[in-house]
């Protein structure tokens, strides 16, 4: 499980910091435990694929866990950029310290 | 004039709608789809939409949503952890809450899933209407009861009594294109089975039915392992659809015909 710290980290997290805050939040989606992701890590090579709605899940958790920030634009937020925790963590790391604009693009659905 | 389509498996329905639609000359009213196992799909077909659709996102990712992401609008398969047993439902809707914020970043005016398990009632706050309807057909099996579509109610809001999911939100919903083209959704027991209709407003067949088919049957699914009543078939009605290259649809006539052609082909090798 989640070990929230008690107040949100202030300085820039490392891109393995990241990769590690993805698997935590990436194992509450799920509901499992980081040493299972991390087994399916091994067995993947080192990375572990995502579905796009649980990539949405993580960010809107890991968000939460550096203090509200947004971290993901709307153009982050397409399938394609949504693959895998390590493509997921490099994404939120090059998205800090910036706060992202709204691109204020209307989605429909139908 | 209504035009219907009767069909077995998810993929073989959707050729079936886009024959008859091209057929047609591309527009039709009243298009009604009946899919008797709306879980199973031919793989050949996804993968054919699959290219169709990747090849137009890879020129403009605001041309076409991919088949995936459509399906994931109405129901996010990902969320529903069945090994968590009774605690699945309450999970899936959790992070249907937590999410919206994000979610909201590309779809201001929410998603199918929102809709359905976060309803904005003005009065009662947000309503979860699939979890009142498993509810009710949890009961109604319980009780013995083979039949259920009595508690069939109107449209305009969720009602108490009801097994129905209306999807609009009266004077919120105003555009006339675009979201939300599923209007309402309704639960029917029958023979102790559980089925679903579903009535769409307007459908882009090419870009949308067939996700708009993949998460109408995630959802029956959903209700059907949750009220422990067998899963029965999905129907889903068009008031009217479009193949998308009449009145300058976005795809063109021949790609239309070239995409059905394939899926055609498709769904004759697996029969």
């Amino acid at each position: 499980m989640v070990t929230i710290p008690a107040a949100p980290p202030t300085s820039a997290p490392t891109e393995r910091e990241l990769v590690r805050a993805v698997l935590d939040a990436l194992a509450e989606v799920r509901g499992c435990s980081v040493g299972e992701l991390e087994e399916e890590m091994r067995h993947g090579g080192g990375e572990l694929e995502m579905e796009s709605p649980e990539a949405v899940a993580v960010i809107s958790k890991v968000e939460g866990r550096y203090g509200g920030r947004r971290l993901a634009r709307v153009e982050d937020l397409e399938p394609e950029e949504l693959t895998s925790v390590g493509v997921l963590a490099g994404l939120l790391h090059r998205r800090w310290p910036a706060d992202a604009q709204d691109g204020g693009d209307d989605g429909e659905e139908g | 004039m209504a035009l219907f389509v009767s069909e077995q498996n998810i993929s073989s329905a959707w050729v079936g709608g886009l024959t008859m639609l091209v057929e047609a000359g591309g527009e039709v009213v009243n298009l009604t789809v009946a899919i008797a196992d709306p879980v199973t799909e031919v793989d050949g077909v996804r993968a054919i939409l699959d290219e169709f659709v990747g090849v137009r996102r890879a020129r403009n990712r605001k041309s076409v949503e991919k088949v995936s992401t459509v399906a994931n609008t109405l129901f996010p398969q990902s969320w529903y952890r069945e090994s968590l047993g009774d605690a699945a439902a309450d999970h899936l809707y959790a992070l249907e809450g937590e999410t919206r914020h994000v979610s909201h970043r590309t779809a201001k005016r929410g998603t199918y899933f929102e809709r359905l398990v976060a309803w904005p009632d003005p009065e009662k706050g947000r309503v979860n209407q699939l979890q009142r309807a498993i509810d009710r057909l949890r009961l109604a099996r319980e009780r013995g009861e083979e039949r259920g579509n009595q508690y069939e109610v109107g449209v305009t809001g969720p009602m108490d009594d009801g097994f129905a999911a209306p999807i609009v939100i009266p004077g919120h919903d105003n555009l006339t294109r675009g979201f939300p083209c599923l209007s309402h959704i309704s639960f029917s027991l029958h023979h102790g089975t559980v089925h679903l209709t579903a009535l769409y407003r307007s459908h882009d067949y090419v870009s949308r039915a067939y996700g708009n088919y993949i998460g109408l049957g995630r959802v029956l699914a959903f209700v059907a392992n949750e009220s422990g009543c067998p899963m029965g078939e999905v129907t889903c009605i068009s008031s009217s659809a479009t193949s998308e290259y009449a009145r300058g649809g976005k795809f063109g006539k021949g790609n239309v015909e070239e995409l059905l052609a394939k899926c055609s082909a498709a769904v004759k090798a697996e029969q």
